[in-house]
């Protein structure tokens, strides 16, 4: 009897003992990663999208075709919470947000994958349109109204 | 919204600005509506607006918040296709110019583009357009009253509440001292102010940046902005061009236009309107072009426009499109308010409520929805739910669905209720659908194209026979009594 009492209690102790170490680690992961980035994961059809940041210092936004962020290129310095990216071409883009001196990481990874529409489906859209748009005209330069009109 | 660091200007000069014109409006509707006592000259400035007045109104009032700040955007995001397709716009004022001259013809005392449904279509078609009309109306106040708010906000430090309190008070009270003499001529002066500082500011741009230095940095940043394969632009060109169609044919800031004018002045107007109104997106998409040169850092694609010109021209640069904005919002503002209050007073009070009104009951009643319409745009202003500004999109797949209801019904005899019911239901959900599924900028052209399907199979399968003599006939007698 004594014997499962002590067992209970080191159990309720390694829970909670793994219950703190699990709270602290996120506090330290959350502490390494001030700031947040979003959309973190986002694909686009037109090769622009906007980035938005929540951070408590001046930060940076990198952005690098690889998740190693060897080949990395600072696309703004500065205090503005949003960034838009347009006129991408197809690919994977990997941005984060680090510290102003570029000595920290503040942000998880954001990953957006840029995959324009076909060209065939943009055409069959502008052929659609055309139709559209002639027979529209058509209708109002071309068509006489009835003569009852001036009845 | 994604915020700037600092605001432009500093909140004193923008007071300053926004008090000088304040006041500027306010008097000009005092004076141009002192001696509008008749409903027709409150509502419809006594049908007697020349060409000139005629064609500044016209293209005010298509110069909105979306011109000014959305061309740039869409130059942002989709290049020189976003560039050229948002001036395909114009092609809306240039269509509409055979209708308004037709408008006039077969209703000479027509009040609103709902009297020609209910006439041409029945009761059950008239409603569905009153809906789709009213809803659009709001969406395109809320989303006018928001980037007031957004833009003074941005430029001058001024609390957003205050910044879209003071444009809809000030549109409010000028559009209800003077009717729509006061819209109309306010117009004229706004369109002024928005061609000379559009022109201004490009000039500048091109100075200061350079072309070459703009296609440059075009190439190295944003490379498939200079692409003419951009599948999305290409999609958006044809959706864009009918979206403004949509708009234009469908809605009561248009009719009333057509109404106002003085009999062979409308297809004029709008043919000018529309040739003046097509290379504004063009300079002010542009503008939006030189931020890769520039090196300017962009939070939220719609503050692009303003951010490049103040950047460029500083202080002076910040002023000037505070005037331009503050000027292309109130000459829409002010249209919206005074066609969508007598499209209330008209379609839904007198027509539901109050059959036996007289004139001068109306002319109060008119009064009345003005004011209550800014209460209750600033009520949906105020929470700032930036879901309403994307809600204009949305409407592009319902007014398409107008085109060839109206367009047919003006022309084709053979054009009937089940065309025009089924091709505004089945496009709007067609367009919605595709809103959804594909992006917004297909939604105006699958609706369009839905509706015009609807509207030929149904006057194939069961036409119709409309006598335009009995619509002339009708409204005749509706005038009179009014």
């Amino acid at each position: 009897m004594l014997e499962r009492g002590r067992r209970a209690r080191k159990s309720l102790q390694l829970l909670a003992a793994t219950l703190l170490l699990a709270s602290l680690s996120a506090l330290a992961q959350q502490q390494g990663r001030p700031a947040t980035l979003e959309p973190r994961d986002f694909e686009s059809n037109e090769g622009y999208y906007q980035l938005a940041w929540q951070a408590e210092e001046p930060v940076r936004l990198v952005e690098s075709p690889g998740r190693d962020f060897v080949d990395a290129t600072v696309l703004y310095s500065g205090t503005d919470t949003g960034h838009v990216v347009s006129g991408k071409p197809d690919g994977i883009w990997h941005y984060r947000l680090e510290s102003a001196d570029g000595n920290r990481v503040l942000s998880e990874l954001a990953t957006i994958t840029v995959r324009h529409h076909s060209l065939e489906r943009a055409l069959l859209f502008f052929a659609l349109g055309v139709v559209v748009f002639v027979a529209t005209l058509g209708l109002i330069f071309f068509v006489r109204p009835d003569r009852d009109e001036r009845a | 919204m994604n915020a700037l660091s600092d605001a432009i200007l500093d909140a004193s000069v923008g007071w300053s600005v926004l008090a000088a014109f304040s006041v500027l409006w306010i008097f000009l509707g005092w004076f141009w509506g002192r001696r509008a006592e008749a409903l027709d000259d409150y509502v419809l400035a006594g049908r007697r607006v020349g060409l000139a007045l005629g064609t500044a109104t016209a293209m005010a009032t298509w110069v909105t918040s979306n011109t000014t700040m959305a061309a740039p955007q869409l130059a942002l995001q989709m290049g020189i296709w976003g560039m050229l397709g948002y001036s395909l716009g114009a092609v809306g004022l240039l269509m509409f110019a055979p209708l308004a001259g037709r408008i006039r013809r077969l209703m000479p005392s027509g009040y609103t583009s709902g009297d020609f449904v209910r006439l041409r279509y029945g009761n059950t078609a008239w409603r569905i357009f009153l809906v789709i009309s009213l809803c659009y109306s709001l969406g395109w106040l809320v989303s006018m009253g928001m980037a007031g708010g957004v833009l003074i906000n941005a430029l001058t430090g001024i609390p957003y509440h205050y910044g879209m309190t003071v444009i809809l008070t000030i549109c409010v009270g000028y559009t209800l001292l003077g009717g729509f003499r006061a819209v109309i001529g306010t117009d004229f002066i706004q369109a002024i102010l928005i061609l000379v500082g559009l022109a201004f500011i490009a000039v500048l741009a091109i100075r200061t940046v350079g072309i070459e230095t703009i296609h440059s940095g075009l190439l190295t940043e944003r490379p498939e902005l200079l692409s003419l394969l951009l599948p999305a632009g290409i999609m958006f060109l044809f959706n864009n061009l009918l979206f403004g169609i949509g708009e234009i044919f469908h809605s009561n800031v248009w009719w009333s236009r057509a109404f106002a004018f003085r009999p062979g002045v409308g297809g004029r107007a709008y043919t000018f309107a529309g040739l003046l109104w097509a290379p504004i997106p063009i300079v002010a998409g542009f503008v939006a072009l030189a931020v890769p040169a520039l090196d300017l850092n962009v939070p939220a694609a719609d503050m692009v426009g303003p951010m490049v010109a103040a950047t460029i021209l500083g202080t002076t640069g910040a002023v000037l499109v505070l005037v331009m904005v503050f000027s292309a919002l109130s000459s829409s503002i002010d249209s919206l308010l005074a066609a969508t209050s007598i499209l209330v007073v008209e379609d839904i009070y007198r027509r539901h409520l109050k059959p036996g009104a007289g004139a001068a009951h109306l002319r109060r009643v008119t009064s009345c929805v003005i004011v209550g319409l800014g209460v209750l745009t600033w009520a949906l202003c105020a929470p700032r739910i930036t879901t309403l500004a994307e809600l204009l999109y949305f409407t592009g797949a319902f007014v398409a669905s107008t085109i060839w209801p109206i367009a047919a019904g003006l022309f084709v005899r053979r054009a009937g209720s089940v065309g025009a019911i089924t091709g505004m239901v089945l496009g709007s959900a067609a367009g919605i659908l595709s809103y959804f599924t594909i992006g917004f900028y297909v939604a105006a052209l699958v609706g369009a194209a839905v509706s015009m399907a609807c509207v030929l199979v149904a006057m194939w399968l069961a036409p119709g026979k409309f006598n335009w003599k009995d619509l002339r006939e009708q409204e005749l007698a509706q005038g009179a009594t009014a």
